[in-house]
Order: C-alpha cells, then structure tokens, then sequence
C-alpha cells in the first residue's frame, strides 16, 4: 500500500481527465484504510469538479459582434511599424510618466470602486461613483454593485444614474423585474419604472429581452401584472390585448408613430427614426446614422426633424466625440427650441458641458434653460445642477 | 468539459490559406479561424478565470491579439495551440488586474450598512456554476501563473510540457508553481467550512469515515 505522502501526492494527478486506473486503485486503496487522506482527497475532489463547469455558450450574437470586431480592427489598422532603437531613450521617461499618470487615476478612480457582490442599503440621501457613473440614492434605497459586469442591482428605492460616455461596455441596473441598459445618459430608476433625463435607454425583461427604447424625456413604468414574456420592438405601439398589461411608455412622441406603413408603401420618416434610435441604443452609430439620413430624405415633420438632428448629436456622443456633440446640442437647441427635443438637448448640453468641466458654459446653459423652459421637464435637475455649477448662487 | 482541446480539432483546422488571408485582412478568413477556434479558447479561457462576465471581452482580446500576431506564426506548433498559448496571457493579464484591484481599499458604503458578500444562500443544493465561482473566488488569492499552470494540469490534462510552452517558462518553474499553488489552494479550501461541506456530499464513501 502506497504512504500517505505518496497518496496526497496522486492526489491530484488522480484528477486528471488521464489518470491511469492503476494509480486510482492504489489511492483508493490508500483511502479505505486512511481518514486524514479521506477528509484531504473530499477537498481535491471539489476542484476536480471544476471540470463539470463549462461557461455558457457565447450565443450566436455574440459571436457575430466578436467576428465584427475582429474583422473592423484588422480592416482597420495597418501593423504599427517598428520604432527606430535610436529613439528608445525617449521612450523611457515617457513610459515612466505614463506609468505615474495611469497610477495616480487608477489609485483615484479605484478607490471609489466597491468589491463585486457588495451590498448597500441606504439609510440616508447620498451618492457615490461607480463604473464611470455618478450614482445618487434615496433613503431606503437597496443596492448590490457587480462593477466587472457595470451592473447595479436595485431591489427598492431609486437611484439617479449619471453614466459617462466612453465606459467600458454597457452600464446596466437590473431590478427585480427589468433590466435598463445604457451607453452614455443619465436616467433615474425605481423598481417600477425608469425615466430618462438624457440620451437613450433600453429596458429589457429579466430573459433580456427588450421591452422599449426610451429617449431623453421619455418615462417608462411597470404595470403591477406579470410583464409580458414576448418580445416587442421598441419601435412597436403596446400590445393591445388586455391581460397582461404592457408597460407604459409616456410621452412617446416619435417612437408611438413609429410603425412601418403596410407593405409597399415607404416607410415614415418616424418609422425611420425610431429604427436610429433602436440602432444607437445597440451601439451601433453608423446604422444609426444611416437610419437618420433616411428620415432626412423622407420628408420629415418638424418634429421630426428635430428629433433626427437629437439622436445625430446622441450619436456623436456614443462615439466619445463630446466636443462635437456640445456642438451638436447646442445647434439642435437653438434650432428647435419650440420642441420636446430642443429641450432634451439644451439641458443635454448642460450637462456636457459640466462633465467636460466648463461649469460656466454649463451655468449658462442651464439659465438659459430656466429662462426658456420655466415649466420645463428637467426643472429639478437644472436647479440641482446650477447648485452644483454654482453653489453661492 | 475541456478535453475538446485545440489538439483534436484538426478537422476543422484552419489551414495555411486562412492564415495567409487573415494576414491580408480577408473577414471570411478571420471568421473561419474565430469559428474553428473561438469554442476553444472560451472554454479555455472560461475554466482558467472561472464564472465572470468578461468572457466575451476575454475571447475578443485573445483573437485580435492573434490577429496581430500571426505574423510571427512559424507553424511550429499547431495553430490551435498558439492561440492557446495566447489566450493564456491573456488569462493571466486579466487575473493579474483583478488581482490588483481586490487589494484595493474600499471607501464607499460604510456610511449606510456593512458590506457582505452575495450568492452565499441565494440558491440551494450545490450546482457547479455556484462552486466554480467559489473555488475561483479562493483561485483567486493565488498568484495567476500559480494558478494557471495548476489548473492546466489537472482540469485541462496538460502535460508539464505543453504548460511550459504554453506559459513560456521552463519545466521546473512550471513543476515550482503547480506545486506551490496546490499548497496554497489546500490551506485555502481547508480553511473554509463550507467548502467542506460540499466536499462530503461530493464524496459521500469519503464522508462516513474510515470502515
């Protein structure tokens, strides 16, 4: 009979997909006769199991996405070509500036960051950053933080979400019954519904499929019932069968008109636009855009119109252009002042111009928005802001 | 399971003309070579970092590191076998930001309620993503290329051979590793009692004591 080092050591190579039986018996027989190497090979045992935990499948989505990538950067980008040594002794203080840099934003940002799975149930008003968003909760608020995943568990309460473009991956808060899901915007959720101060949102269900899309402006609820399991576009007016109720969207100006005529006739110019939108909450700005130009051509009204140059300005957003899209806001501002998406975009570039620390240009904006919109949708927000912006004001 | 390691797959191999037309850029050829080789290097990639939500990212990186690379792709090994040599630094580069950044202090939340950590009863019975993701959560505490080599060894069946090559060290440095990570990893399992606990109803002959 083999030692009981000798067994601890088989151990492990017992394990292996390619032990021999020879080696099994003899520890085996070790072990009739040895409760200390029993308790010790319980333990192996467990990582042994490891071997039945397969990850799920990446799906035929993901796989399309990856493919996509792959194909985008190789088309992309030409093999950098080698430096000249001569130059290396630049690169040495360069490297270690960067070094400092990158140290001293990591040491500041991961400071901040909570461990995944950690809890937090608020007893008072208070706000954080986590994941490349500023958080704000209110008392009662009950939250679980998966910052690997940019994911934040809402149980009860509400949270105001303030998400920096550019993040990587989609920041998501996930309540008990739906999931929203973000590029770059600011939204407020409560496990009953979510509404949208700035950009886009995308709810979804729990099996992840997306029940609306919702621009800056655009509230969304969950109905007390069951939600409805079947997918339906955002583009898509709610169902009109009675049980189970769907979840409301209000206003939704573009996205209600937003069906295809019948078959043969071109489609509206909404119709279009609500596809842009269906296509920047993917993340995918060039369809987005292409979707636009579209609604451009098809005689759109001034709402419309107005709300085609929006999702251009969300669009540049989305691709961390954010000077263009202050650019952008600013003329969709101007331009369509007497519309719901002139509104949006004038507070949008608010709070752009905060992120971006111009926080007079913001103040500016932000009077601006009062003096224009006393009634306005983002009342609350403009005056906390200006606070911010401002505070002796 | 692992064992549908790249080494088998020859059928589905990429040959020298996808390799040449994923130099040129061809998107067919990169397609064919992520279908031949992606369900691979998730699969590897998946049992080496465990349960986590970058797997997609992971399986991203690890092929566009390929793509860059396969320039220097002398056909000494299989291909199946490079990418895999890749998607184990890539592994590795992941496990090691991890590292760092659970020894990071944690300033949130104090204010409101104490931390604890989740999934601990969310569900009953034992289920292997539930045990995977704690066996990784104490893999975790153990230096990545430790770990790496020890799970190459035993989950993935590697000779000490094929895991030198494929984490560029020597033999003995990998035998040195694999040694101190089962060490580590025991005293770890040891000193969590509900490991325990799960280990006796994975080994039920085991948990009635000695006859």
């Amino acid at each position: 009979m083999i030692s009981c080092r000798e067994a601890r050591r088989t151990m492990v190579d017992a394990l292996r997909p390619d032990a021999d039986e020879a080696t099994r018996l003899q520890l085996e027989l070790h072990l009739d006769g040895c409760p200390a190497c029993q308790k010790e090979r319980e333990r192996w045992a467990l990582v042994g199991a490891l071997r039945d935990y397969a990850p799920a499948p990446l799906g035929a989505a993901a796989d399309r996405r990856i493919v996509g990538k792959l194909v985008a950067s190789r088309t992309a980008t030409e093999p950098a070509p080698r430096a000249p040594r001569r130059w290396a002794w630049v690169a040495v203080p360069a490297v270690a500036a960067a070094a400092l840099i990158v140290t001293s934003i990591w040491s500041r940002s991961t400071h901040r960051e909570p461990a995944e799975g950690a809890r937090l149930e608020a007893q008072r008003e208070g706000r954080f950053t986590f994941a490349g968003a500023l958080v704000r909760y209110l008392p009662g608020t009950a939250l679980e933080f998966h910052p690997g995943r940019r994911t934040l568990g809402l149980s009860k309460g509400e949270v105001d979400v303030d998400v920096t473009p550019g993040g990587k991956g989609r920041f998501r808060v996930i309540t008990p019954r739906f999931i929203v899901e973000v590029l770059g915007t600011r939204f407020v959720v409560t496990p009953d519904g979510v509404r949208t101060l700035r950009g886009l949102v995308r709810v979804l269900d729990r099996k992840e499929q997306e029940m609306s899309v919702l621009h800056a402006g655009q509230s969304w609820s969950m109905p007390a019932a069951p939600i409805i399991a079947a997918r339906r576009p955002a583009s898509a007016p709610a169902p009109v069968q009675a049980p189970p109720p769907a979840p409301t969207v209000a206003p939704a100006p573009a996205v209600a008109r937003a069906t295809t005529g019948p078959a043969g006739m071109r489609p509206s110019a909404a119709s279009l636009i609500a596809r842009a939108k269906q296509a920047l909450a993917d993340g995918d700005t060039g369809a987005a855009r292409s979707w636009v130009n579209q609604a451009l051509r098809a005689d759109p009204v001034v709402r419309d119109l107005a709300a085609a140059h929006l999702l251009l300005a969300d669009a540049r957003l989305v691709e961390k252009r954010p000077d263009e899209a202050i650019s952008a806001y600013r003329e969709v501002a101007r331009r369509h002042g007497r519309t719901p998406e002139g509104e949006t975009a004038l507070f949008a570039l608010g709070q752009l111009l905060v992120e971006r620390g111009r926080p007079a240009e913001a103040a500016a904006a932000f009077h601006d928005y009062l003096a224009r919109y006393p009634m306005g949708r983002f009342l609350r927000e403009v005056r906390e802001r200006i606070e911010q912006v401002q505070p002796s004001h | 399971m692992l064992l549908e390691s790249p080494r088998p797959a020859t059928s589905a191999r990429p040959d020298d003309a996808c390799v040449r037309g994923c130099l040129e850029g061809q998107p067919d050829a990169i397609e064919r070579l992520y279908r031949s080789y992606g369900p691979t290097v998730h699969g590897l990639l998946g049992r080496l970092v465990g349960p986590t939500a970058d797997l997609e990212d992971l399986v991203q990186t690890a092929f566009e590191r390929a793509l860059q690379k396969l320039h220097r792709f002398r056909g000494e090994a299989s291909l199946g076998t490079w990418i895999c040599g890749i998607a184990v630094h890539v592994a590795q580069h992941h496990l090691r930001a991890g590292r760092v950044r659970r020894h990071v202090p944690l300033e949130l939340v104090p204010e409101t309620g104490p931390l604890c950590v989740p999934h601990a009863d969310e569900e009953q019975g034992i289920d292997n993503r539930r045990l995977a993701r704690r066996l990784h959560a104490l893999l975790d505490r153990v230096h990545p290329r430790k770990r790496i080599a020890l799970l190459l060894y035993v989950i993935d069946g590697r000779s000490v051979e094929e895991i030198a090559a494929l984490m560029n060290a020597t033999r003995t440095a990998t035998r040195s590793r694999m040694f101190f990570a089962r060490r580590e990893l025991r005293a770890l399992i040891a000193g969590d009692p509900e490991l325990s606990e799960w280990a006796k109803g994975m080994l039920p002959r085991a948990a009635g004591g000695a006859p």
